[in-house]
């Protein structure tokens, strides 16, 4: 927001219609809670005090409805896939899918499995993938940030919330 | 309205027409749903507010880590144990080590008993934590769970100071432990214990004798002993039913005979034996006892070697064993089939949530849909448990 | 009550036919004919001298060399304080055994999942379908001869290998330079 806006005395901001958009967006990501295994406690204890995500503006809602981001937290197996995939479409645009942990990578340690969906970009459109396993409550809240910068780069009037413009 | 019978008699002068369960209809509750403790999946039969049936479906996070455990070493094995119950790792962790060490004959040090007693003690509490404020979230009492997690940001703390992880230890290994204690690390836990238990009192005061939260767990969901030895309840679950099953006890396994501890039972606290409150407080007593065997350990753990000499590639004689350790969610069972190589021939793990999973047909009947909630929190069911 | 005791208590109420052998290693086991296991689960369910309250697990295991698949019950008694072993087999080509759905109720959901991963047919059995992996799925993953196939409905099962990608990207664009 800072290289399209002025500021003039008396109280009064100069920005593109662009910016202020993508600033209150990015000041009020509610994602989905979607844990599905061992990284979900992690990113329980990030919503916890010590983390706080709230801090961000981000805060957890229980519906896809309601929520811009969806974290896919742990491994996803073909029986869950097909509900990923439904929950993904349900959410409304413009959203986003943070893909938390090495299982949601790639697989991870169940690489080998013949349950387990080898990374859950096989499914959905990834934005940022979050390496470790589990990652820490930190790399999640990077994650968060690095959302921030994809919507605050997006062109929203352009577009109209149906095409996403990666720069 | 505690009585389902009661409920559907109001129901029914509520509408005349409409006889109980005559006009069903199927719900699909989860299985991304915050409070259903990781991905399950209910049918939920029902014909307004009393439910006439839920049923689990299950499977959602079946990773097979029973193959994945025949193409693995058994060293190579441990990281996945951890992931067969997060909330627990430690236990899983022990019980895989305790299943090869039987059958490779390895003699664990002292030492490393001692350190596998203090890390699962500590691991029961943290697991507790979950188990107790996740309940208390579920009903809609989301402070308790934030203080929790709070508590549990110090065991976390303890926990990556002795081996590095927060979450997923792989801490044991088969003969003894990864690492020793860092010398300021007793400390560290008697602060923790110091600091922990004057708040399990506070943490009573806040949320276990509330009324509300006491009247949405009291007389609901009740499972008695009959049922609880049927279905094959296990651990916090079954004593909470009054049956004294607590295999640190009945089997006597590692160090545990060493120490003084109760087995906290259900005694219906608040209402009958063996419902929801029951459950919940069984489990914040034990989390008591489990200080009282952290402090002990702490006192009388020995000095010496925290690991036995094993050789990296191990090789096991054809033989099987099944091996069974308290974890926090009860009987964690490795059945372990080997065959002479460097790899399990065949291994099953058998896990306290899966059966308590199957209780839920049969105890949700009658309930209303709200109580399902209260059924499965206090049931303390986790889904890679389950499903593995 | 060791085990041992357990065996002699069953070849004297069953007879040889029924309770093949006792295998004496340090974790012992009792060998069961596959058609009585009902009968004999229930007899020590309720017998007041053993009283095996608890159904502790019941695993399948697969061997292709002798073509038949084991299942093994344990059984746990806490008034002995005992661990009983089970062991029965039944023919791979067409496993069949008895439902234990009436002695134990947990029985129903373990049967349902040997089932699911082994294909193992439980006669008389309330609900006898898949129950970790989806209804339409094909093979019985814990066999020994199961493969993995290479779509489940339009999801690929296989991940190319990062390092082959890589390296087949890097031998592209150096052709193109």
């Amino acid at each position: 927001m800072k290289e399209n806006t002025t500021i003039i005395e008396q109280g009064v901001i100069v920005s593109t219609i662009d910016g202020v958009l993508n600033w209150m967006r990015k000041s009020s990501i509610w994602y989905l809670l979607f844990g599905t295994a061992c990284c979900a406690i992690e990113l329980m204890q990030a919503g916890g005090p010590r983390t706080d995500l709230d801090r961000f503006g981000a805060v957890f809602r229980a519906t896809p409805r309601q929520s811009d981001l969806m974290i896919v937290a742990g491994t996803v197996t073909y029986k869950m896939a097909e509900r990923i995939r439904l929950l993904y479409h349900q959410m409304a645009e413009p959203k986003y899918v943070i893909s938390m942990g090495s299982c949601a990578n790639c697989g991870g340690l169940f690489q080998r499995s013949y349950s387990v969906l080898k990374g859950i970009d096989k499914v959905v459109p990834v934005d940022v993938y979050i390496a470790g396993c589990p990652p820490r409550t930190e790399a999640l809240a990077e994650g968060i940030l690095k959302i921030q910068k994809i919507m605050m780069r997006e062109k929203w009037l352009k577009t109209r919330g149906t095409k996403r413009n990666f720069i | 309205m505690k009585n389902p019978a009661k409920v559907n008699e109001a129901i029914r002068h509520l509408k005349p027409q409409a006889a109980p369960f005559e006009e069903e209809m199927s719900l699909n509750f989860g299985p991304q749903h915050p409070s259903t403790h990781g991905v399950l999946n209910f049918l939920v039969v029902t014909d307004g507010e009393v439910m006439h049936q839920a049923l689990p479906n299950i499977g959602y996070l079946h990773r097979g880590i029973e193959k994945l455990a025949e193409m693995t070493p058994y060293s190579g094995f441990m990281p996945y144990t951890d992931r067969v119950d997060y909330l627990a790792a430690m236990f899983a962790n022990q019980v895989f080590a305790m299943a090869v060490e039987s059958l490779a004959e390895i003699e664990v040090p002292k030492r490393a008993e001692y350190l596998r007693v203090i890390v699962c003690e500590l691991n029961r509490i943290a697991s507790h934590f979950i188990a107790t404020g996740a309940l208390a979230l579920d009903l809609g009492a989301v402070t308790p769970f934030v203080q929790w997690l709070r508590e549990r940001e110090f065991i976390n703390d303890i926990m990556e100071a002795l081996c590095g992880a927060r979450l997923t230890y792989n801490y044991m290994r088969i003969g003894g432990v990864s690492v020793d204690m860092p010398g300021d690390l007793p400390d560290k836990i008697l602060r923790f214990l110091d600091h922990f238990e004057p708040i399990i009192d506070e943490y009573n005061r806040l949320i276990s004798n509330n009324e509300i939260f006491v009247k949405r767990l009291a007389d609901v969901a009740v499972i008695s002993p009959i049922d609880a030895v049927n279905f094959g309840l296990v651990g916090p679950n079954l004593r909470a039913s009054g049956i004294g099953i607590d295999l640190r006890k009945t089997l006597g396994y590692s160090v545990y005979p060493d120490f003084d501890f109760e087995v906290p039972l259900g005694k219906g606290f608040r209402g009958a034996l063996g419902d929801a409150y029951d459950r919940y407080m069984v489990r914040i007593l034990e989390m008591t006892q489990s200080c009282r065997i952290i402090r002990q350990a702490l006192e009388k753990i020995p000095g010496g070697e925290y690991r036995a000499n094993v050789k990296k590639k191990l090789k096991v004689e054809e033989n099987e064993v099944y091996s069974r350790v308290e974890s926090a969610r009860g009987e964690m069972g490795v059945y372990l089939i080997s065959d002479g190589t460097d790899r399990p021939y065949r291994l099953k793990i058998k896990t306290g949530s899966f059966t308590a999973m199957s209780i839920v047909e049969k105890a949700s009947q009658g309930l209303m849909v709200a109580d399902l909630i209260a059924l499965i929190g206090s049931l303390d069911v986790v889904a890679p448990e389950v499903d593995r | 009550m060791k085990p041992a005791e357990v065996y002699k208590l069953l070849i004297d109420r069953f007879g040889e036919d029924l309770i093949l052998a006792y295998v004496e290693t340090r974790n012992p086991y009792i060998k069961i004919n596959n058609g009585y296991v009902q009968a004999i689960c229930t007899f020590l369910r309720y017998n007041p001298s053993t009283k095996f309250a608890f159904l502790s697990s019941i695993s399948g295991v697969d061997y292709p060399q002798r073509n038949e698949i084991d299942i093994v019950y344990h059984l746990f008694s806490p008034f002995l304080n005992t661990l009983c072993v089970l062991k029965t087999s039944t023919p791979r080509d067409l496993p069949e055994l008895e439902s234990l759905e009436s002695v134990w109720k947990v029985a129903n959901w373990f049967e349902r999942e040997i089932y699911d991963l082994l294909g193992v047919r439980f006669t008389g059995h309330s609900n006898l379908k898949r129950i970790l992996l989806p209804d339409d799925w094909e093979g019985h993953p814990l066999r020994k001869d199961y493969k993995e196939k290479n779509s489940y409905h339009d999801m690929e099962t296989m991940r190319p290998d990062p390092l082959k990608v890589l390296r087949e990207k890097n031998e592209k664009s150096g052709k193109s330079q």
